[in-house]
């Protein structure tokens, strides 16, 4: 899921109606003018030299070798070579170019979608993160194609047109021959073509099926080791690829076939030339050097035309695979030509937190404090405020109501939380995800994820790194993890445990030193005695007078060490004090001690 | 401007993004990898042991590529017919005859054959790929952590896909054209002594063309694969961290680090293309050279040893029908070398990794658990010390006993909680199970024997009803309701679409953390082990959901020996015992009141927790 909360209201981008949305392709190709006007008709001239080749050795053997002509022979031999060099050189430069215009087109829809995906100003999408990294990755590559297919696609249909014309002028019986074999090609290619992608996607389907279970299995080993059942694992994934060897088989057989019939129709097709060639060759009408550049050019085409037969296939996956970014650009609320999603415009903007973007601030003052009017609840600087609510929704809609979702009335000082401004307001408030996400980086580098501007973070002084690992009970992490501050902490904190990952986010969170915070229950994967620590040590660190921090918490170690408890039962604030007051309420006591 | 600076110094691309620096420079292989010779002969032992298969395709393909090289000769027959004058269009008819009879028996061939080459490659890669994911099943879990998953992860997933996809195409294609290439060769030599020049001055130069174009390529495509992970790895956990994203305001941060590493990717990738156009420009000179020759050797051919123009026809064909195939193969060999590089990474896991045994037959007779002499340690440090986590402990556990672990982090509660589970091998001491010493027990009988639940959790893809049944596979639907009950969970599954043919996991319905807590717990409710250990299980989501949490394991610890990693006290109260540890041993030990009458760590612990 891109995004988890189901409360998907204003968006500052209007939806584009679907009639309206710009395609990709004719994006992509908008992009290359240079590829229609210049490459088109090198990769032309480069196709019709290939084709020319047996034309000129046909010509070198008559004339040269049959005639006794050494000389001929020779600057025959030197002509065709240069003409096979110039070739070459065409289809260098245009291969390179078609190949830089179509790398060039990944890269910016892979990256344009990232910055789509991942801007709080788009849209929210609710599709799995597989599927989005699949439409950044394979769709994007292969809606870009486009600009390596057509440079080959359109030259060489042209001069197997062209090539067909010439064997029509050499003899009309030639030429019919040969557009009936490019007929019965076409023909053939476009009945086994459906039925061979529809088994060849079968046999993929059934891998990815195989290979999802393996990638599942070995994710999930500890769970299935705990549970002593690998066996049971092994006879599963057995079984899958079992189905997917199936599968593939029956695939094989029909790709054989396949080849088998286009082998069939390039041999039957030379043979009705060589016929052909050979009567008119022995009634005169056509000379050795003809013959042989006839039946030369005749095995080219056949060649070229086995090529060409993968493009309907090539075309369709093209064409859905475009389709498929548009659409997600269009859930989005962005288009594939948005301006704010160029290469210039993402790889040089810095994130807007309302810090007035690219200036140097250093520490920030106080923001006024923490409003939640809805629950009466004022944080004001210099305190640190412990939310326990009896019933989770009535946490989770406090949490909401600061996350700015929806404009529920909340404020930091005087300024409102509202979708609009949330983005802006990132500088003075820090709203903690209950659920912890690291990402790859060094432990310096996790903890400097926001750190205030001035922080050295290159490892010169990590007075304050210690400071935010000790708030969040976290310095043991020093003496576990090899390297101190420059160990790798891998993506999603996958080389940590669910205690250790819960506080680093913490100490993260702490290093943000923002004006405002709030946490949800940050100590929840933290065993007893650290928990402890952590509550005397964060509200020690937090209790600045500009800094204000509230904390929603069922923790009797965290309620405790806070200046003031607000204890909420059925969306109503029922006390308000210090924790040990609060104990002598029944309720109150059972629900943290519980 | 719609280009990229593709010559830039990958340096300049990565810029400071020392993640990107670091993904790039660090690619861990924690597993083993084949070397070129173990492969090899992994692969002929797996085609001797399909010998009839392999000698099948083997001739069948061989007569695939001898029907096609025929056909050069049969135009050469033509020139001839018309060359030398008096032939008659029956002779023309005759050919076409021949022709199109050879075109018939080499697709007939063509076809049984690419079926057959991909077939026999499917069937060896299925074999190859289940051995790879027995093997991974049974690593340890301490080498499966850390970075090694990742590892697993791309032999079992991306190395069979790259595989497979060889196998399906490139695979055939290859061997039907390198079978053609030599047929070919030995065409041109029979056809006349003089046209082995051509292959003797010919070939050696496409193998120098070959070997100096894989030299440079393979290490560009290594790390563009590597780029190339590390660009989906990035994406996926911004996008899996969104809310962490837009809390911390690094959206734009993430999408550079995106980008870095596509343009990363995308600059090697390019300069492999760059290689291909350079490779092109050396190919044509022994194709040129090779032009040059057929036709100054057929005018000497023709005028000095007065062979008919027909065989001089018959070379040029033979020669230009290579280019093509000769092209292919190399354009081609890169694909092969990553295929290979897969195929070693997969036999590297099968040969030197060994399927687990059972070290003994002997059974656990009853609950009971007893730790002789137990300690532990991790690795060792830059003295060469060992890390130790768990110093020597003795410990007698009656069936039925439960038994709870407190401590902080670090104190050794998971390790003691792995070894008593079986799950982890001890440095030293012995582990015995009713009896049985773990070193020399059934391992299926101890792996029924005891259970552990940690805070990891994962729902399997599939329906609930196949997740569930993992744990039994013979259960009944009643009997899995009757499960989820026992955990307080039938009353969401009761409401998912489809009940307990409901797809979860990755691809279907989305649980809670609780919920697919609950569902381990149902888990090993219906696996039924003598011992049960639950480390941490109940941690890691909001109080509310704990509190169901622990209600639940608690209803499924009922009558087992029960070793509890707690993190509330609230949940240690309820044992036996409690083992207070601190620093790999164990400090304290009684019940909740004799510690809290103890006046010690514990009781300094409740009191400030009771408030």
């Amino acid at each position: 899921m891109v995004e988890k909360s189901t409360t998907a209201s204003p968006a500052r981008i209007p939806s584009v109606p679907a009639a309206r949305r710009p395609g990709v392709l004719a994006s992509v190709i908008r992009n290359h003018p240079r590829m229609l006007w210049v490459v088109l008709p090198l990769a032309t001239l480069s196709e019709a030299a290939e084709m020319l080749l047996p034309i000129l050795l046909g010509l070198v053997i008559d004339r040269g070798i049959v005639g006794g002509n050494l000389t001929f022979t020779l600057v025959g031999a030197a002509v065709v070579i240069g003409l096979r060099l110039s070739g070459m050189m065409l289809w260098i430069y245009t291969f390179l170019e078609s190949q830089k215009a179509c790398m060039y087109e990944r890269h910016r829809l892979r990256v344009g979608l990232t910055g789509a995906v991942l801007d709080p100003r788009s849209r929210r999408v609710r599709r799995p993160a597989g599927e989005v990294l699949s439409i950044a990755t394979s769709d994007a590559d292969k809606a870009s194609d486009v600009l390596d297919m057509l440079p080959w696609g359109i030259p060489a249909s042209i001069v197997i047109l062209g090539a067909t014309a010439w064997m029509a002028v050499q003899d009309i019986w030639l030429g019919a021959a040969m557009l009936l074999g490019i007929v019965v090609m076409v023909i053939v290619v476009r009945v086994i073509t459906p039925t061979l992608s529809q088994r060849y996607d079968a046999q993929q389907t059934q891998a990815a099926e195989a290979a999802a279970t393996a990638t599942d299995l070995v994710h999930g080993l500890r769970v299935l080791q705990g549970l002593g059942v690998q066996a049971r694992a092994r006879a599963q994934y057995r079984k899958r690829s079992r189905v997917a060897l199936e599968a593939a088989l029956v695939n094989a057989r029909y790709s054989g076939i396949s080849s088998g019939l286009t082998t069939f129709v390039t041999g039957a097709m030379m043979a009705a030339v060589i016929v052909i060639a050979t009567i008119r060759g022995l009634q005169g009408e056509l000379g050795i050097g003809a013959l042989i550049a006839v039946v030369g050019v005749a095995r080219q085409v056949m060649g070229a035309l086995q090529g060409l037969s993968n493009m309907p296939v090539w075309w369709a996956s093209m064409s859905t695979s475009a389709r498929r970014v548009r659409d997600l650009f269009a859930d989005l609320g962005r288009t594939v030509d948005d301006p704010e999603l160029t290469l210039d415009a993402l790889s040089t903007a810095r994130d807007d937190r309302g810090d007035g973007a690219g200036a140097a601030h250093g520490r920030r003052g106080g923001a006024g404090g923490l409003h939640l009017p809805d629950l009466d609840l004022s944080v004001a600087d210099g305190t640190f405020v412990a939310l326990a609510c009896s019933d989770v929704r009535d946490s989770d809609a406090a949490i909401d109501a600061v996350s700015g979702h929806h404009d529920a009335g909340a404020r930091v000082g005087e300024r409102p939380i509202s979708p609009a401004e949330r983005a802006g307001l990132r500088a003075d408030l820090l709203v903690e995800p209950h659920v912890v996400d690291l990402f790859d980086g060094s432990l310096r580098e996790q903890l400097a994820t926001r750190a205030p501007d001035g922080t050295a973070t290159d490892g010169s002084d990590d007075a304050w790194a210690e400071a935010a690992l000790h708030a969040a009970g976290a310095e043991d992490m020093l003496q576990i993890l090899p390297d101190r501050f420059d160990s790798r902490i891998l993506d999603r904190g996958s080389n940590l445990s669910g205690g250790q990952r819960q506080r680093i986010a913490l100490a993260r969170a702490v290093a943000a030193d923002t004006p405002v915070m709030v946490l949800q229950d940050p100590t929840t994967a933290v065993d007893a005695v650290t928990e402890q620590h952590i509550a005397e040590a964060l509200v020690a660190a937090r209790r600045r007078t500009d800094r204000a921090t509230l904390v929603v918490t069922r923790s009797p170690a965290l309620l405790r060490e806070a200046d003031r408890v607000v204890y909420v039962r059925s969306g109503e604030v029922v006390a308000e004090g210090e924790h040990l007051a609060l104990m002598d309420l029944d309720d109150y006591r059972e629900m943290v001690q519980r | 401007m719609s280009d990229l600076d593709w010559k830039r110094p990958l340096d300049e691309v990565l810029g400071d993004d020392a993640t990107a620096r670091r993904q790039l420079a660090e690619h861990a292989q924690l597993l083993p990898i084949a070397k070129g010779g173990e492969t090899v002969r992994f692969i002929l032992g797996r085609l001797r042991e399909h010998w009839v298969a392999t000698l099948l395709t083997t001739l069948v393909t061989l007569g695939g590529a001898a029907a096609a090289a025929v056909l050069p000769r049969l135009i050469g027959a033509a020139v001839d017919v018309v060359a030398a004058g008096g032939g008659t269009s029956e002779d023309a008819w005759r050919l076409g005859a021949q022709i199109l009879g050879v075109a018939v028996v080499q697709a007939v061939l063509s076809a049984v054959g690419w079926s057959m080459v991909s077939a026999l490659g499917q069937r060896i890669l299925a074999g190859m790929r289940e051995e790879v994911i027995d093997r991974a099943l049974d690593l340890p879990a301490q080498t499966m952590e850390r970075s090694g998953i990742g590892d697993a992860l791309s032999r079992v997933a991306d190395d069979v896909d790259v595989a497979a996809r060889a196998v399906n195409n490139l695979v055939p294609s290859l061997i039907q054209m390198g079978f053609y290439v030599m047929v070919t060769m030995v065409g041109m030599a029979t056809l006349s002594p003089w046209l082995l020049i051509l292959v003797v001055v010919v070939v050696p130069m496409y193998v120098v063309s070959a070997l100096w174009y894989l030299r440079r390529t393979a290490p560009l495509y290594r790390r563009e694969r590597i780029a190339m992970g590390a660009r989906a790895q990035g994406l996926l956990s911004a996008i899996h961290g969104i809310p962490t994203v837009h809390a911390y305001g690094i959206e734009r941060r993430e999408t550079r680090h995106v980008a870095v590493l596509s343009e990363t990717a995308s600059v090697l990738n390019m300069r492999v293309m760059y290689l291909v156009g350079r490779l092109v420009l050396f190919i044509n000179i022994p194709e040129n050279l090779a032009l040059l020759l057929v036709l100054v050797l057929g005018f000497v051919m023709v005028h000095v040893a007065g062979a008919p123009i027909g065989l001089v026809t018959a070379a040029a064909v033979y020669l230009v029908s290579l280019f093509w195939p000769m092209m292919a193969v190399i354009f081609n060999l890169d694909e092969v070398q990553s295929a290979v590089a897969s195929v070693s990474r997969m036999v590297g896991v099968i040969s030197s990794i060994d399927p687990a045994a059972s070290p003994g037959d002997e059974r656990p007779s009853d609950a009971s658990i007893r730790l002789e002499g137990i300690s532990h340690a991790y690795g060792t440090d830059e003295q060469g010390n060992e890390r130790v986590v768990l110093q020597p402990i003795d410990l007698d556990i009656a069936p039925g006993e439960v038994v709870s672990l407190v401590g902080a982090s670090g104190a050794g509660k998971s390790t003691l909680a792995a070894i008593l589970a079986g799950t982890l091998l001890p440095r030293h001491g012995r582990v015995l199970h009713g009896g049985a010493d773990l070193a020399h027990a059934d391992i299926e009988a101890v792996r029924t024997h005891a259970s552990i639940v940690s805070q990891d959790v994962h729902v399997f893809r599939g329906t609930l009803r196949e997740d569930l049944r993992l744990a039994k596979p013979q259960a009944t639907d009643e009997e899995l309701w009757a499960a989820l009950r026992r955990v307080d969970a039938a009353t969401w599954a009761e409401r998912l679409p489809g009940g307990l043919a409901t797809e979860v996991g990755e691809k279907g319905e989305r649980l809670t953390a609780e919920q697919s807590q609950q569902l381990a717990l149902a888990r090993i409710s219906l696996r039924d082990p003598a011992v049960l250990v639950l480390d941490e299980a109940t941690a890691d989501e909001g109080s509310s959901g704990a509190r169901v949490l622990e209600r639940a394991a608690l209803e499924v610890a009922r009558g087992r020996t029960t070793i509890i990693v707690a993190h509330r006290l609230s949940q240690a109260m309820v044992a036996d015992r409690i083992l207070m540890m601190a620093g790999g041993r164990v400090v304290e030990q009684g019940t909740h009141e004799q510690l809290v009458a103890l006046g010690g760590d514990y009781a300094r612990l409740w009191e400030a927790w009771a408030g």
